[in-house]
């Protein structure tokens, strides 16, 4: 990765273990200046725990952190003024909401007066105005998850951490509030890091996708490029509704690639035609029959067996209906081959006559 | 429907008899051991004294009326303050201590307890005994002091007011100490996470996140310790010497020499109602718990 100078967070071969477990291995990555960042990950894949080392929470055995060009390894948690929201919130219980807001304020010994300004205004952009006196026991998650944000940016950090912001609140609360994160996070321009482990929230938020998998760094790119490059055989299964397929060389016209166990295909992938229809390569595609059909809304879901393998593709409503037991051709746009640690993306040669390898 | 019903009251009246069962046995004593002796001692504190050294008709406020005596308010006000200060050190030790028990090695913690609560193996009086022996003027520390060189003639530990408070801090710093042990291995480290996260020191730490954390349970020690401190009436007996009278002492000594009945017992009514009043404080935070 370039070593630029504006990069605001840099991480340089950090490492840590938890007595065998390795959490951390290697890490490498540099973040700029107002970037909206995801860590992405699987479960224990070490995303939190690179977050709390940024925060100062934990200390890495070798390597650096740099914040604004300084080394921070040793400065502790309470002078790297970071805003941290935890995925349990950790809200004061014993205090009001404003006293929780106003806390970093009270430690900095600001005074009285110019705190009282800064929280109504805090409690105004997190519209929680006439609930100052309320106690976190009587607020619902996502204004718990609200007074925590307020809390962690009211000492105006440079830097904010969010660990599983979104986790422990009703999908369709989660649903609003990751719009509003991502246009209050916009409009402070603070730089943010947010730890998830749920691609929709990551793809859907994050200006920038950190991939993390087993204490190590798949890949990191723009949502977009990860999602449609994948770099790595766990980036290319980890996004996307993939399936498996074993054999690929059953389907027409793709060229092929020594040493490659299996591929991976996504639905966008596959476009299924009626036997009637007119299709656009005829000699690659392959017949099918239709084993399931779920309907979701805007479109339907088709499950198509095809020799023996099945293969998930998507059909827009308004396209002319198939029903179950009917054979169609499936004609697949591309796959990934997955070779070990590889993944090789191959175009179907009858629409382009060479396959690269990315 | 007829023969449902009945079924159901059979069942309902078997279910009480097992409950009749159940608590039955705790009633009883309860009625024996708490409520005939206190309902004996409210009838004695509205006696009035007879030749005999006992209590008698008639009916009078003689007890009640006899505390109002300047001397006896005094004493009163003393045993508070010595109570007072008693749990205050063993807030100043216990804290500490509950502290190093709870973030000790997870395999040192069983053992730790087991050293807070072994003094309770032996009856408490028989250790104030012990600690007799050690501190009076021919004891084991004025020996050793004298045979060292460090002093020429023996101190007078034994048999002063700081003997006493320190007999009872000796006695009830376990009581103190469990409490605050239980609330300091509850508590939420992801907000002092927090709180450093916005900044505080050590300092603010403790104060902000720490302390309020821990109020239940320093409440609760301070409670338990202040509560039997009122009444343990041995302890300046024994180690002051019985210079300096506390309400213990005065109650015991209504009831066994001075044969004021009636008095002692109006006395051991207001410190029933006084540690009745303490014990609603501590039911009130103990609701404050649940919001904590």
């Amino acid at each position: 990765m370039a070593d630029t100078v504006q990069n605001y967070v840099e991480l340089h071969d950090i490492n840590k273990n938890y007595g065998d477990f390795q959490a951390s291995h290697q890490i490498n990555f540099g973040i700029e200046k107002g970037k909206l960042v995801a860590l992405l990950g699987p479960s224990g894949s070490g995303k939190t725990t690179i977050l709390r080392m940024i925060a100062g929470l934990e200390t890495p055995d070798s390597g650096e952190i740099k914040i604004d060009g300084q080394v921070v390894n040793h400065i502790p948690a309470n002078k790297r003024g970071i805003g941290f929201v935890f995925q349990s919130y950790a809200l004061f219980r014993y205090m009001t909401v404003y006293d929780n807001i106003a806390m970093g304020l009270q430690i900095q010994k600001v005074p009285k007066q110019q705190i009282k300004e800064r929280v109504t205004e805090l409690l105004d952009l997190v519209s929680l105005k006439g609930l100052e006196n309320r106690y976190p026991n009587q607020l619902s998650g996502g204004q718990r998850q609200r007074v925590a944000f307020a809390r962690a940016i009211a000492p105006n950090p440079q830097l904010l951490l969010l660990d599983e912001p979104f986790a422990a609140i009703d999908a369709k609360v989660r649903q609003e509030l990751r719009s509003w994160l991502k246009e209050m996070i916009g409009k402070l321009g603070i730089t943010s890091i947010f730890v998830t482990h749920d691609q929709d929230e990551a793809m859907e938020v994050a200006d920038e996708i950190i991939l993390t998998n087993r204490g190590r760094i798949e890949q990191i790119g723009s949502p977009s490029e990860i999602y449609t490059y994948p770099k790595t055989a766990f980036t290319a299964s980890f996004f996307g509704q993939n399936a498996q397929l074993e054999g690929y060389q059953a389907f027409h016209t793709f060229g092929d690639v020594p040493g490659a166990d299996k591929a991976l295909i996504r639905p966008e992938f596959v476009k299924v035609y009626k036997l009637d229809e007119k299709q656009q390569y005829p000699e690659s595609a392959s017949i099918g029959t239709v084993e399931q059909i779920s309907f979701r809304g805007d479109r339907t879901e088709l499950q198509i067996n095809v020799n023996g393998l099945l293969i998930t593709a998507k059909r827009n409503l308004g396209e002319s209906p198939i029903a179950v037991g009917e054979q169609v051709k499936v004609f697949l746009y591309r796959i990934f081959v997955l070779k070990g640690e590889e993944v090789i993306l191959l175009e179907n040669e009858a629409v382009n006559s060479n396959y690269f390898n990315i | 429907m007829g023969h449902l019903f009945k079924e159901k009251k059979k069942r309902s009246g078997g279910s009480r008899l097992s409950c009749i069962a159940m608590i039955g046995p705790v009633v009883v004593w309860m009625l024996l051991f708490l409520l005939v002796p206190l309902l004996y001692v409210i009838c004695i504190s509205f006696l009035s004294k007879n030749s005999y050294g006992g209590a008698g008709l008639p009916v009078t406020l003689q007890g009640y009326l006899g505390m109002l005596q300047s001397e006896y308010g005094r004493i009163f006000l003393q045993s508070l303050w010595l109570s007072g200060k008693t749990t205050l050190i063993c807030l100043l030790f216990g804290y500490p201590f509950a502290w190093i028990i709870a973030h000790a090695p997870k395999k040192w913690k069983p053992f730790l307890l087991l050293l807070l609560m072994l003094p309770f193996w032996i009856n408490s009086m028989i250790r104030i005994y012990g600690w007799i022996t050690l501190l009076r003027s021919q004891g084991v520390v004025n020996q050793m002091l004298m045979a060292a060189g460090l002093i020429q003639k023996p101190l007078d530990i034994l048999y002063t007011d700081g003997a006493v408070l320190f007999g009872m801090v000796y006695d009830l710093l376990p009581f103190t100490v469990l409490p605050i042990y239980t609330s300091i291995e509850k508590l939420d480290h992801s907000l002092v996470e927090a709180a450093q996260d916005l900044g505080a020191g050590k300092w603010h730490v403790f104060t902000r996140v720490i302390l309020p954390q821990t109020m239940p349970g320093i409440f609760a020690g301070s409670i338990q310790t202040f509560i039997p401190s009122l009444g343990l009436f041995y302890i300046s007996d024994m180690m002051g010497g019985a210079k300096t009278m506390y309400i213990g002492n005065l109650i015991k000594n209504q009831f066994l020499s001075a044969r004021n009945w009636p008095l002692g017992a109006a006395l051991s009514i207001v410190l029933i109602l006084i540690t009745l009043m303490l014990m609603r404080l501590y039911t009130k935070v103990g609701s404050l718990d649940d919001m904590v």
